[in-house]
């Protein structure tokens, strides 16, 4: 039978559309809470049931929809919010395509009631896979209530690929709060079973809400940000050099109060803490760029994470420059202490950041073209690798060599990091972190079955976390108090603290819970209980472990090796890399052309 | 600029400043230490804004002017010259450096550019003993908090305590785990510290470098600083500004079973529990019945260590879990022969203190094993 060409169903042509924008429940969460802001609502309520896998409500008090237009809203391309396709370049509202209902409704089952303020009677809509099943005038409060169900039912393939419900909660948070961090003047409440989970009341403006939603340790170690340049307003709060997190996803940018991910603009905040955090480490941030809407492009993609901006190195090199000054800043400010600014002859700018051959090369790295595209290779080359590392915790016994230190002789330390071993077949480097990293996690393994010993705190420790890193933690309380960190939800948005694993003892508690909880937000369903264990164990281990350029003394690297030798799967840490690496005396002898 | 000067005054001078200039830092200058010719003096100037140190020394001054030099280069080269007398000469920015028939010359900064430090001339100082002070900070700072987060802990609190009777300075360091309390003999009540001041960790390590056991010591506030005077050195430490948690809170209200130990043996059996394994720690379970005490290392794998002392005890047997390194910290700054430690029960904080007088105490919570 010869092939026609058909124009697709409706009801088809939704369900790939849906594809594109309801990719989880998160996605289902940020459009029908983004519609609720467009609608001008001042209090919006999210009820998640399992997540947001079973069902999502979203109830707000906004302008309601006119009972004519209900089944309109359900259509593709039916908006109220633009009329023309230059419209695009001029819109305010989070919404435009006219595509979030009718996608949803395409792969769910939608249950709409809603009523105009001004109108007496409401409607009840009742959409299922693509279908309009009900539409009749109701009773209801003024507003719009909208409970989506069956979600992704009739595309189990999408289903399959859903995380696990804890971290689909999070990730539905993850969207409430970036929405929540620019509406300071809307009220938001979030209930997960009926408990809730989330609530940001009206807010000043909006450093209260960041302050609220960030939390103390974020506002307590904030430096404000701000510049107005080619038409481009940059404002916001960047973290100090001494708060830092294990990922970059406590950076927050937005772009005409759209939240926005962009590698550029990334890349431009890392590159003014480049040299003054630790590398693999990550500032927190809230940036908020207002651009006029010409100059960006927000219709990339229909998720609209992403925006092409017009010229993207002015951008760049505003933030960097910014975000840099910010940071030198806040060394003025410390202390009584006055700077003397009194140009002097010849001299027209400040300073302070004038250029001196070498002892402000330091600074200039944060401006130099040339250096920033050095910064960008490293930095890309630092990716790559990481990206490179599998994450294979536990794996690796058996199939790999076992290191044993018979007839080996302890030479010394190299850079601070490789240990050297000579033996009659050639020599061997230990990287000692990758080799404490096994040790310590197999221990930690080992201790989670048995008994452990466990230092009680004389301070407890109130660590704040978000309310989705909360919503992760909760369920993993037990298990951790079994490796003798004994933690309890402490409010809505905090934990504390009360004994840690002694044989974690120079950890911060701080620290080690922002890294379990990094660890969980990876995690999804495909991985059973016991690796999920062992990857917060492994992310334990790497923060106890001894660090790269630490200098050891000998008996700490007997200790090492004594150690290293008892522990099964020696070869790689927990993250899969290596822990040896070794050169036999013939590769040696190949590299001198001795044979 | 022009100015003769001892090199090992000046090398010394200069060594002082290494610890508090930034070495992470986007202002180059603060790499720099700011000299000054005055009259018979050379004034050396070193701040990281935090911290600010400024010390006279004696040098004959042809020509007074300022400029300012890295500190570290300028340490480099000193070290590398031999000789008694250096010439110290400055055209434009740059400084020309000579001894006996070596000649260095190394470019600076322009002084204005140089964070100029408050001025400190109403302040009122109080006297105290070199001595004194260090004795404060040896007995607490090992139990500061390592983590630069958590600012009101990663240095000690510093407070008047004086009673009715007596005029004390009272210093606290804790980092969760374990909580030291020293106090210190004052002439006089210390007014602007009654409340406690949180003195910064780095602030606290100048402070111990460059106070001499032997001087005295003129201690004041100006702001939000602590400022130490001796005969040469001027030492500004700006303060932490948070709150430090209520210390007396945490000190038990009920003592736990009072056991006296002789130091030194106690001491070595500890050193000897603390066997070096990988996991860098080394915990301790002290076993008490009548007559004597057993200690038994936990690290069972780095095998079997196990030591009994004779004590004086007669209560019911009782084990209890500590790092030791906890212990060996604690009782390593007490200065008697006997100590007097207070043994918790349950998981409750046990207490560290001199058997014979109440100038230190420290708490330690225990392992749970
Ligand atoms: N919560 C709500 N309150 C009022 N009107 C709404 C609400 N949700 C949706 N609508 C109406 O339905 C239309 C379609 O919504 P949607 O499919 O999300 O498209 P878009 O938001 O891109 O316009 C919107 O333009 C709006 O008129
Ligand atoms: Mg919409």
């Amino acid at each position: 039978m010869p092939n026609h060409i058909v124009v697709l169903s409706e009801e088809i042509a939704n369900k790939i559309a849906a594809g594109e924008v309801v990719e989880r429940p998160a996605s289902i969460v940020k459009e029908l809470v983004e519609n609720a802001i467009d609608a001008g609502a001042g209090d919006i309520r999210v009820e998640l049931e399992k997540g947001g896998t079973a069902s999502i409500a979203v109830i707000d008090n906004g302008s309601g929809i006119d009972h004519e237009d209900v089944a309109f809203a359900f259509e593709r391309h039916a908006t109220s919010k633009i009329r023309s396709f230059e419209d695009i370049y001029r819109v305010t509202s989070l919404g435009f395509r006219g595509e979030a209902l009718p996608s949803i409704a395409s792969v769910a089952r939608v249950e709409l009631l809603t009523r105009r303020p001004e109108d007496l009677s409401g409607t009840r809509a009742v959409v299922e896979g693509g279908v309009i099943k009900e539409i009749a005038p109701a009773g209801c409060s003024a507003g719009t209530q909208i409970r989506v169900t069956k979600i992704l039912e009739n595309v189990p393939a999408r289903r399959k690929f859903l995380k696990t419900e804890s971290t689909e909660q999070s990730l539905c948070l993850d969207v409430i709060v970036r929405l929540a961090l620019v509406h300071p003047e809307i009220r938001f409440k979030v209930t997960a079973a009926g408990r809730e989970i989330f609530s940001a009341p009206e807010a000043k403006d909006i450093s209260a809400r960041i302050a609220f939603v960030m939390g103390a340790d974020f506002s307590d170690h904030a430096l404000s940000v701000a510049a107005d340049q080619e038409g481009v307003a940059l404002s916001g709060f960047v973290s100090r050099p001494e708060f830092t997190r294990s990922n970059s996803k406590s950076i927050f940018l937005f772009v005409n109060k759209r939240f926005i991910r962009d590698s550029g603009v990334s890349h431009a905040i890392l590159s003014a803490y480049r040299r003054i955090i630790e590398p693999r480490r990550f500032p927190a941030a809230v940036l908020f760029m207002e651009i006029s809407p010409g100059d960006v492009d927000v219709n990339v993609h229909p998720a609209k994470m992403e925006v092409r901006f017009k010229d993207s190195r002015a951008v760049h090199d505003l933030v960097s420059k910014t975000v840099a000054g910010s940071l030198a800043c806040r060394e003025t400010a410390a202390g009584g202490f006055v700077y003397r600014l009194a140009p002097r002859e010849g001299q027209t700018f400040s300073p302070v950041f004038r250029k001196d051959r070498d002892a402000s090369a330091d600074f200039a790295g944060l401006y130099s073209r040339r250096n920033l595209e050095q910064a960008i290779s490293q930095d890309l080359l630092s990716r790559s690798q990481v990206a490179e590392a599998p994450v294979t915790a536990g794996s690796g016994y058996g199939d790999k060599q076992q290191i044993t230190f018979n007839n080996y002789q302890y030479l010394g330390q190299f850079a601070g990091t490789y240990l050297i071993f000579a033996g009659g077949n050639g020599f061997m480097l230990i990287d000692q972190h990758a080799a404490h990293e096994r040790i310590l996690f197999e221990k930690l393994k080992k201790s989670s079955a048995e008994k452990v010993a466990s230092q009680s705190l004389l301070l407890p420790e109130v660590v704040s976390l978000s309310p989705g890193e909360l919503a992760l933690f909760s369920g993993c309380i037990d298990f951790l108090q079994e490796i003798g960190l004994a933690v309890e939800i402490f409010g809505r948005d905090a934990v504390v603290v009360k004994a840690l694993p002694a044989i974690l003892p120079q950890t911060e508690s701080r620290e080690i819970i922002s890294d379990i909880v990094d660890e969980l937000a990876e995690q999804n369903k495909i991985s059973d209980l016991k690796e999920r264990k062992e990857k917060i164990l492994a992310a334990l281990a790497c923060r106890a472990a001894v660090k790269a350029n630490h200098v050891l003394t000998a008996e700490e690297v007997m200790a090492l090796c004594r150690d290293l030798a008892e522990t099964p799967g020696n070869a790689t840490c927990p993250h899969g890399r290596p822990v040896i690496v070794n050169f036999s005396v013939s590769e040696i002898e190949r590299m001198f052309k001795r044979k | 600029m022009e100015i003769k000067i001892n090199r090992n005054t000046f090398l010394d001078g200069i060594q002082k400043t290494l610890g508090i200039v930034e070495k992470k830092t986007t202002m180059p200058i603060l790499n720099n230490i700011l000299l000054t010719g005055e009259v018979g003096k050379l004034k050396i100037v070193a701040t990281d804004r935090e911290i600010s140190l400024i010390s006279y020394y004696d040098a004959e001054v042809a020509e007074k002017g300022e400029i300012t030099l890295s500190a570290k280069k300028l340490y480099e080269m000193v070290r590398e010259i031999q000789g008694e007398v250096i010439n110290f000469t400055k055209i434009n920015n740059i400084v020309k450096i000579s001894c006996q028939r070596a000649v260095y010359k190394i470019p600076g900064l322009p002084a204005d550019d140089f964070p100029s430090i408050s001025d400190d001339s109403d302040v009122k100082f109080y006297n105290i003993s070199g001595s004194v002070i260090k004795d404060l900070i040896t007995k607490t700072s090992f139990a500061m908090a390592t983590d630069e987060m958590r600012k009101n802990l990663n240095g000690v609190l510093l407070e008047d305590g004086s009673d009715g009777n007596n005029c004390f300075f009272r210093m606290v360091a804790t980092d969760g785990h374990r909580l030291a309390l020293a106090k210190g003999e004052a002439s006089e009540i210390f007014q602007e510290i009654t409340k406690g001041v949180i003195v910064p960790r780095k602030g606290l390590m100048e402070i111990k470098k460059i106070i001499d056991e032997n001087e005295n010591v003129g201690i004041g506030m100006h702001k939000n600083m602590l400022i130490l005077r001796t005969e040469n050195t001027v030492l500004k430490v700006s303060l932490v500004d948070a709150d430090y948690p209520d210390y007396k809170r945490v000190i038990p209200a009920e003592k736990g079973i009072g056991v006296v130990l002789e130091k030194e043996p106690f001491l070595h059996a500890l050193k000897r529990m603390n066997v070096v394994s990988s996991e860098r720690y080394s915990g301790v379970i002290l076993s008490f019945s009548t007559g004597k005490m057993t200690l038994n290392s936990t690290n069972l794998d780095v095998g079997e260590a196990m030591e009994e002392i004779d004590i004086k005890y007669s209560g019911d047997d009782l084990d209890v879990g500590f790092n030791v390194n906890y212990l060996i910290d604690a009782i390593s700054v007490i200065n008697g022969d006997s100590i007097l430690f207070e043994v918790g029960q349950g998981l409750k904080p046990s207490v560290i203190k001199p058997a014979d007088n109440d100038n230190f105490l420290c708490i330690i919570m225990p392992l749970k094993i």
